[in-house]
């Protein structure tokens, strides 16, 4: 299965890749991906597969890609 | 006198074109520092409750704070009070760009300016000497024009001009003030009450350097902090992508208002993102006084018919999303036009893009028809319709008018239900950020002294998780868990209550927020540095804290005055219900009891009576604020 990662706004800085692309042999949480890429949740405020907005908790099950948006101040 | 000021706050009474200048003993500017907390002292003082805002009797204050002008990061900012226009409540909105430095520069640490003058005026502050001089020449002219014609006649090309453009002229209860063509006084009108004044515009020139306590630290903390902003994401992010950097984020989660806030979701977002703004007409990015960050956009367009001058700057978040998204409009170069026009004729673009909407939305729902608009097919999405209405408010034609006066009043004109498509509180249209996603923001808009405003506290997002950089950062002011943005228990009511403090305390030194934690790269450390050698004052947070608060409370007291109650603190009732539509349709809402019991407990925290909302006796006494007891009395 594989698990494309995509970084939006200055995500792409800190982390330095806009995509990533994991295998997994099984079905995993965002959670666990997170972990895995040492991609802080504390830097993330949106996480979009597809259409759908998800939580860390959300278990992936096929290939897919996961947009990952970053905290939103004021401006 | 204490390093960091000047000792002097002039006075000017535009009825009678005389001027004094007051020298405040130490202690005065160690309990009220500057900015929106020294405007507050002069308007508690010397204003009378009930005050016609557009009368000679409101004071207009321009008011520096010890740190505007300091060579560090982010502190080009001064505000500006005055009671508003647009909510009968405190007013006051707070700029960047070079004036606020230069005033102090010229030996000034504020403006109190009264009385009206009876022809049009200007006044030129230079080196410490003041002229009242002749504007009937410049009345009418846009502020590019305006800036140029005294730049010339005063012959100096360094001169820094505050002014307002024909909107402020014509008392538009959202017009601005702005300086250098591009960094506002945004919100709350306040370039109507200069208006109803007849001054034009206040030119400033100075060159006396800031007394500092000790420069080699400030020096020092300031070389830190700069070698950090491409390091540190967020303030390389403000400097990359600016304010629109929030647009993607934003609209792919489907909570971008649009559409007069009937939906989060907004099919071309695409086409208003930051990066869409940088391939196409970005032309270049500029800061403000000595500010290393530059998250300011400069836009340029060369077709005909949609000439944007690059003088003016470019569009921030809220602009695109009120003048695009809101409206229906996905074409980046109207939005740059409008935002061009206001600029020009100094309106605030939050409240232009919120009264059109509103039009548009009464327009399609059958409540105004052809004969109120003048002809035009005023529908979500029509682009030409956004520029001639953005004229015709500025000149108050026709529809403009009516819409130039604020979607609150225009409603209660318009009537027919017209009211259940306004979004407000105290009167001020609601700024682009949804309190659906992030509580804390809503807990602000209704609870902010001067109106719904999104500057009033550092938004949620900071502190949803224990590595979140307001939990690892703030630590100092006893922020030591995260709390989710969607949260309106008890933690976030205490959050919010320190935020909107600290937030408050950048407003009265001249701080800008995208300087420091939790939004951008300096820390509380380094802040608080900076201030004790700027001043040579030893403060504390505990200290600083309590300004921050002493403003607050009197502000509060200010608005009880002009008959404001707790029922004021609310929200609009759409964001009581599910988004529509979109990644986050059928869910959102927020739970209008628990956030009416989130209003009392941040009363109960601030030492305000849970019912009405009012400071205590005790509260003003601990804040030193004594003189203000009888007013809590009446």
């Amino acid at each position: 299965m594989k698990i494309s990662i995509k970084l939006e706004g200055y995500l792409k800085y800190k982390y330095s890749f806009n995509v990533l692309e994991l295998n997994y042999p099984k079905p995993v949480t965002i959670r666990q991906v997170l972990k895995d890429t040492k991609i802080s949740s504390a830097d993330v405020f949106f996480i979009k597969v597809g259409d759908l907005m998800v939580k860390e908790d959300c278990l992936l099950t096929k290939s897919t890609e996961v947009k990952l948006f970053p905290i939103i101040g004021g401006g | 006198m204490a390093y960091g000021y000047t000792g002097n706050i002039l006075h000017i009474d535009l009825s009678s074109k005389k001027y004094w200048i007051e020298h405040p003993e130490e202690n005065f500017y160690r309990t009220y520092w500057g900015g929106r907390a020294l405007g507050l002292y002069y308007m508690l003082k010397q204003m009378k409750p009930k005050t016609d805002p557009l009368s000679p009797n409101n004071l207009l204050i321009f008011a520096p704070g010890v740190l505007t002008g300091v060579p560090a990061p982010a502190m080009p900012r001064y505000a500006v009070c005055a009671k508003s226009p647009l909510t009968g409540a405190q007013g006051e909105a707070e700029a960047g760009g070079w004036w606020g430095p230069e005033l102090k520069k010229a030996g000034f640490d504020a403006l109190i300016i009264k009385g009206a003058s009876e022809t049009p005026t200007y006044l030129w502050i230079n080196e410490g000497k003041i002229e009242f001089k002749e504007a009937a020449h410049l009345w009418g002219k846009d502020t590019g024009t305006t800036q140029k014609i005294i730049k010339e006649e005063l012959a100096d090309e360094k001169i820094r001009i505050s002014q307002i453009g024909p909107a402020g002229e014509n008392l538009v209860r959202f017009a601005n003030i702005v300086n250098e063509l591009k960094h506002f006084n945004g919100r709350n009108g306040l370039g109507a009450v200069m208006g109803s004044k007849k001054l034009k515009a206040i030119a400033v020139r100075g060159t006396k350097s800031m007394d500092l306590y000790d420069k080699e630290k400030v020096s020092q903390v300031t070389k830190e902090i700069t070698q950090r902003v491409m390091v540190n994401p967020l303030s390389r992010d403000l400097r990359e992508l600016g304010t629109p950097g929030v647009i993607r984020p934003t609209y792919q989660a489907g909570c971008l208002p649009s559409y007069n806030w009937t939906t989060g979701y907004f099919k071309e977002g695409e086409n208003l993102t930051a990066e869409a703004l940088n391939t196409t007409i970005l032309k270049d990015t500029k800061g403000c006084y000595a500010c290393p960050i530059r998250c300011k956009r400069v836009v340029e367009i060369n077709e005909p018919g949609l000439k944007v001058n690059p003088a003016y700057g470019g569009p921030e978040y809220e602009t695109i999303v009120s003048l695009g998204s809101l409206c229906g409009i996905s074409d980046l170069r109207y939005i740059a036009k409008a935002n061009e026009l206001c600029n020009k004729y100094t309106m605030d673009t939050i409240s232009t893009g919120m009264v059109i909407a509103f039009a548009m939305q009464c327009y399609e729902e059958g409540l105004l028809t052809k004969e109120d608009t003048d002809g035009i097919e005023l529908t979500f999405g029509n682009k030409e319709a956004l520029l001639i209405l953005v004229e015709k408010i500025a000149h108050r034609e026709g529809l403009g008018d009516l819409l130039s006066q604020g979607s609150y009043l225009a409603a209660q004109k318009i009537g027919k239900g017209a009211e259940k498509f306004i979004y407000q509180v105290k009167g001020q249209e609601i700024p682009m950020h949804d309190p659906r996603v992030k509580t804390g923001v809503g807990l602000q808009y209704a609870l902010s002294d001067y109106g719904a405003d999104h500057m009033k506290a550092p938004h949620d997002s900071f502190f949803k998780d224990q590595d979140s950089v307001g939990v690892k950062e703030m630590k100092g002011l006893g922020i030591l868990e995260p709390v989710s943005p969607t949260d309106i228990g008890q933690k976030k009511v205490t959050l919010f209550k320190l935020l909107d403090i600290y937030w408050t305390l950048f407003d009265i030194l001249g701080i800008c927020d995208f300087g420091y934690v939790p939004r951008s790269v300096g820390t509380m450390r380094e802040l608080l540095e900076i201030i004790r050698a700027t001043t040579g004052w030893n403060t504390t947070w505990f200290e600083l804290m309590k300004l921050g608060e002493r403003s607050i409370n009197m502000a509060r007291i200010f608005n009880y005055r002009e008959g404001f109650t707790f029922k004021d603190d609310t929200l609009p009732e759409v964001f009581y219900h599910d988004f529509k539509g979109g990644p986050l349709g059928g869910q959102g809402a927020i739970n209008k009891k628990d956030f009416e019991k989130a209003i009392k407990l941040r009363y109960e925290l601030m030492g305000w009576n849970l019912d009405t909302g009012i400071p205590t006796p005790a509260k003003l006494i601990e804040l030193g604020l004594n003189w203000l007891i009888d007013e809590v009395k009446l």
